[in-house]
């Protein structure tokens, strides 16, 4: 049994698991297509100087476009937020910038690192702008951390993010000659 | 008449190593031809090619290709979760698609000698081999003749496909029941058992790994490094049994011819021997000797995990230690003891 499951993986040695030094030319990361990313948020608004802090809860959704393949994504984020004891829906332009990859040795990559940027309208007078960075994970999950000033109400708004792509990379043909 | 025989091993971009074998021997003798060629996984795209005439595109292929015209990659832990492969293999379809045209396989399935593409089947776990046209002798082996260009273009994927790594092919697509089919290395390494099964007298086995008989000197701490190394084994002892049972043959039916010298030179008779050695359930009863030659690399190749680096630069130095090792192995045969001297 285990003879054939040697086999199976043939000849491969024991760089597998080892660090890609270079990042290659091209990326299968940002593939030309849509995401949209549905985010539980979590954080909190503050403007620093008064107590206490408000915790802030909610999704987000994150509908991209990739305008340049491997680099580049534009759209929006659609947004119900809970905080200060009522929920505020907003919304406005987004965009991420791929800034590198983490490689599993010559199988591809693992994650990408973004850096996002927006402005959002809210329902109470709030106009956030900002960005951060957030991890792309197996092109299926994120993880991300940002942080917005909201000059309508001289706030910030720092949260962090959990989300799933529920428009996933369409699965590939596994017929090669067909694909 | 006496047959000659091929047999490749897989090895990915290490088949450069095979193909500078080849040039030295058909270098040596132009007009040789095989009578039956095996090819596993980077073994079944050579084995097609295997001729004199072709050797001069196996070697531009084998030093022009890169990894990006055999295959794609992806998110790794994107595919791992939703695809049934970690790689794509488009750019090799395209390759076979370009080479292997509907003519070749014409031609290919009209010329006197069987090219066999070994491969596995997930949904059977048999090894089944692919054949350019029908074999003349019964086999106790699984064997497919394929009569269409895009069948053969598939079992010629289907054997070079690792599993896992790459996806599993349908040779004959919409065939029920469902057969889908990877590389032939998952059961044997090289399929030296069917050339010696169909006649072959004398064979050359081409392993495009090193004997790993040389110690790794480090302690092994982690999980990934234990297994991989625990693979490097497994796959040694694929490579290993595929050999032995011929081996087992060849030196068994010496010891015999030994036996029957020394009973002969005792004065029994040649039929009272045959008499006294013919015993129900004779293991060797039919079998021949095997002239069997293994060229295989001196030493570690490169080619990365797998063979799944395909550099130019390093399939260059492939081709020339393939030519090397094959004059050398020549220059030590006895005359007359081989169809190269």
């Amino acid at each position: 049994m285990l003879r054939r499951a040697s086999g199976l993986l043939l000849l491969f040695g024991s760089s597998l698991w080892q660090p890609c030094p270079a990042q290659p030319a091209s990326t299968p990361e940002f593939p030309p297509g849509f995401t949209g990313y549905l985010n539980l948020q979590q954080g909190i608004v503050s403007d620093f100087r008064t107590t206490p802090d408000y915790y802030q809860v909610g999704f987000t959704f994150h509908p991209q476009y990739t305008l340049l393949p491997s680099r580049l994504r534009v759209g929006a984020q659609l947004g119900a937020i809970y905080t200060q004891g009522r929920w505020s829906a907003q919304a406005g332009p987004a965009v991420a910038l791929r800034l590198f990859d983490m490689r599993a040795g010559v199988f591809g990559t693992v994650l990408n690192v973004q850096l996002t940027a927006g402005h959002f309208w809210g329902s109470f007078g709030q106009r956030l702008a900002g960005g951060g960075v957030q991890a792309e994970i197996f092109q299926l999950f994120n993880l991300a951390f940002t942080g917005h000033r909201d000059y309508g109400n001289k706030q910030w708004w720092l949260q962090s993010s959990l989300g799933f792509n529920l428009i996933r990379p369409k699965k590939k043909s596994s017929d090669p000659f067909n694909p | 008449m006496s047959k000659t025989a091929l047999v490749i091993s897989g090895g990915g971009s290490k088949g450069a190593f095979a193909v500078g074998a080849l040039k030295a021997m058909f270098a040596r003798n132009p007009a040789l031809q095989f009578n039956i060629l095996v090819g596993t996984s980077t073994g079944a795209l050579i084995a097609p090619l295997a001729t004199s005439k072709d050797i001069g595109l196996l070697e531009q292929l084998y030093t022009t290709v890169r990894t990006d015209d055999v295959i794609t990659t992806y998110n790794a832990g994107n595919r791992f979760l939703t695809a049934d492969s970690i790689f794509g293999v488009e750019p090799l379809a395209g390759l076979l698609r370009q080479y292997y045209t509907d003519a070749f396989f014409q031609d290919l399935a009209g010329r006197p000698y069987h090219v066999l593409l070994a491969t596995g089947c997930l949904q059977t776990l048999e090894a089944v081999y692919f054949s350019s046209r029908p074999l003349d002798l019964p086999t106790a082996h699984q064997v497919i003749p394929v009569h269409k260009a895009d069948h053969f273009r598939r079992a010629v994927l289907a054997s070079a496909c690792q599993p896992v790594f790459m996806p599993p092919i349908e040779v004959v697509p919409g065939a029920q029941p469902l057969r889908q089919y990877v590389d032939g290395g998952v059961r044997e390494y090289a399929g030296i058992q069917l050339a010696i099964e169909q006649g072959a007298d004398e064979v050359f086995v081409i392993l495009l790994s090193a004997e790993l008989n040389t110690p790794v000197e480090k302690r092994y701490t982690s999980v990934p490094d234990i297994l991989m190394r625990t693979v490097e084994i497994f796959t040694e002892d694929v490579g290993e049994n595929d050999l032995a049972i011929p081996r087992l043959y060849n030196s068994a039916l010496e010891y015999m011819e030994g036996v029957r010298a020394n009973l002969k030179a005792h004065g029994i008779p040649e039929q009272k021997i045959e008499e006294l050695l013919s015993v129900p359930g004779n293991p060797f009863s039919n079998k021949r000797k095997v002239n069997l030659h293994l060229i295989r690399p001196d030493g570690y190749l490169g080619g990365g995990p797998g063979g799944l680096t395909f550099d130019p630069a390093e399939m260059k130095a492939m081709v020339d230690k393939g030519v090397s090792g094959m004059n050398r192995y020549i220059a030590g045969l006895e005359p007359g003891s081989s169809i190269l001297v």
